[in-house]
């Protein structure tokens, strides 16, 4: 997956999602072929199943407040009706069952968008971006962005360890809490002033030294090449699968 | 005229100040030959820094400077700085992709060079500061030594004619200084490096050139300079560390 062109990557993750959100809501079968590929995947490129698992799930997370409300609105008939303070509230097993497979759907592509990008360097995915189209002008900000932000938590992270080899922890007893809580605002403050001036001015010095290496606010990568015939056939087999599927699904559920 | 003519950097009474700041560097002159060897010394706050940055145009002050014979000017920035490489004090500064072949491979991408071609450059540039072995990897994760060679390899790979050196030996232990001392001398084109390690200065440069409070007190031999502790001291500088 490490060596697969970005680009044939975007397409994939795309048909994953394509073919999720086309098929009929219940067709289980393609759903756990789609959830088999993609474990596939990610064992073949080595990484670790529980971490992209709990990134999915880190994303997942804000899509439940906005699906738990749904069995709540509902037309069908409730199997339960409770009163909180005087409010009635219906359940119905459709659409709670709509529910979660709207998540398992919702995850699926969640599920390959992050496999994506845990096997793509984020320089990369946002260069192929342009290539595909997003404006130049916007994926360099991103990515001046993004290289800003790698330095000024590096930044943190030596500031930090700093402090804590600096400050000497606590006697147990001793009664400063108060005191020690708001010192420990205060330095945190100047900490984070004076980093984003580090930050800031060591930004600076990179831009210079990119524009020294001939940087001319054109994006260039040495992978940004036209596409071989290999990876133009990758993406018409994935393109395939994704039709076959979708079709697949339309002859289940028809049955 | 003739040496002018001659010579690969000319820089005539260059005066720079920061915005709403006091001048930093006052009135400097000199003239570069092409292969000569230049350390410029100078104690902290000297200048040092500010003068190879207006070297390179990132910053301009007044007066003129010439780089093998262009005025050094905007619409020569592209072929000047093709000819210069500036590799910076901290090599934080100068690294910043997820790959060590990526980041030395930069300048060649934006020379709209062949891959093949750049893959060789890349390949020799590495062989040259002994880090081949290091092509995939993270360059965050080295140690300070060989950032400090990787960033020299950022610039060498792009073949320039004026290398420029800003304290390239700060916060090395003695192997990476040696290690350093070993690449430079291996290297025929014009070297300028800014230091205050007057023993690494000795070692690779005929010439010195010593900035204080950013005045050129002093411009000749450095066998000369050396054997002068007096004119050192007066500077801030010895022959000691
Ligand atoms: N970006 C800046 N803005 C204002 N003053 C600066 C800036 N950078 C350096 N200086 C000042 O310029 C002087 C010379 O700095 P520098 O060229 O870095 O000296 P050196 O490299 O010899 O140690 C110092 O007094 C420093 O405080
Ligand atoms: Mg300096």
């Amino acid at each position: 997956m490490f060596s697969v062109d970005t680009r044939v990557k975007w397409v994939g993750a795309f048909v994953v999602a394509f073919v999720v959100l086309s098929i009929p809501i219940f067709t289980w079968a393609v759903y756990i072929l789609l959830f088999s590929i993609l474990v596939a995947l990610c064992i073949g490129s080595q990484l670790s199943f529980r971490q992209v698992l709990k990134r999915t799930l880190l994303l997942e997370i804000p899509l439940l407040f906005i699906l738990i409300p749904l069995p709540f609105i509902n037309r069908s008939l409730p199997i339960t009706t409770f009163s909180i303070l005087g409010l009635a509230i219906h359940i119905s097993p459709a659409e709670l069952l709509r529910v979660v497979v709207l998540m398992l759907r919702s995850w699926l592509i969640i599920f390959a968008m992050v496999l994506f990008t845990m096997t793509t360097p984020a320089d990369e995915i946002l260069i192929s971006l342009a290539a595909l189209g997003l404006p130049v002008v916007l994926v360099n900000i991103i990515l001046l962005m993004w290289r800003y932000l790698a330095l000024f938590i590096t930044d943190l992270q030596k500031i930090s360890s700093a402090r804590k080899l600096r400050s000497i922890s606590p006697i147990k007893g001793k009664r400063d809490n108060g005191k020690k809580f708001i010192q420990n605002v205060k330095s945190t403050g100047s900490i984070l002033g004076s980093l984003f001036v580090r930050a800031y001015e060591q930004s600076d010095r990179v831009y210079q030294a990119m524009l020294l290496r001939g940087f001319d606010g054109t994006l260039r990568s040495l992978k940004n090449e036209p596409l071989h015939t290999t990876q133009k056939f990758q993406m018409m087999i994935v393109l395939i699968l994704g039709f076959c599927f979708i079709m697949g699904a339309y002859g289940i559920y028809g049955n | 005229m003739e040496t002018e003519n001659l010579s690969i950097i000319q820089v005539k009474d260059l005066r720079f100040a920061y915005p709403n700041a006091s001048e930093i560097l006052s009135r400097i002159s000199f003239s570069v030959t092409a292969g000569e060897k230049i350390a410029i010394a100078g104690p902290n706050g000297a200048g040092k820094t500010t003068l190879l940055l207006n070297l390179t145009g990132l910053l301009q002050g007044t007066g003129e400077i010439t780089i093998k014979g262009m005025l050094l000017e905007k619409k020569n920035f592209p072929e000047i700085r093709r000819a210069l490489g500036l590799v910076f004090q901290s090599p934080d500064d100068q690294l910043f992709s997820n790959r060590v072949f990526d980041d030395v491979a930069y300048g060649l991408i934006y020379q709209n060079m062949e891959k093949a071609k750049i893959t060789e450059r890349v390949r020799k540039a590495l062989e040259d500061v002994h880090m081949d072995t290091y092509e995939n990897a993270v360059p965050f994760h080295l140690s300070l030594g060989q950032k400090k060679r990787i960033a020299i390899a950022t610039v060498l790979s792009m073949q320039p004619e004026i290398l420029l050196f800003d304290e390239p030996t700060m916060g090395l232990d003695a192997r990476a200084k040696k290690q350093f001392l070993q690449i430079v001398q291996n290297f025929s084109q014009t070297v300028l490096v800014a230091t205050h390690d007057m023993k690494l200065a000795a070692a690779i440069c005929d010439r010195l050139l010593i900035l204080n409070e950013g005045r050129l007190v002093y411009d000749g031999a450095m066998k000369v300079a050396i054997h002068n502790p007096e004119l050192l001291e007066r500077h801030g500088l010895d022959m000691e560390m």
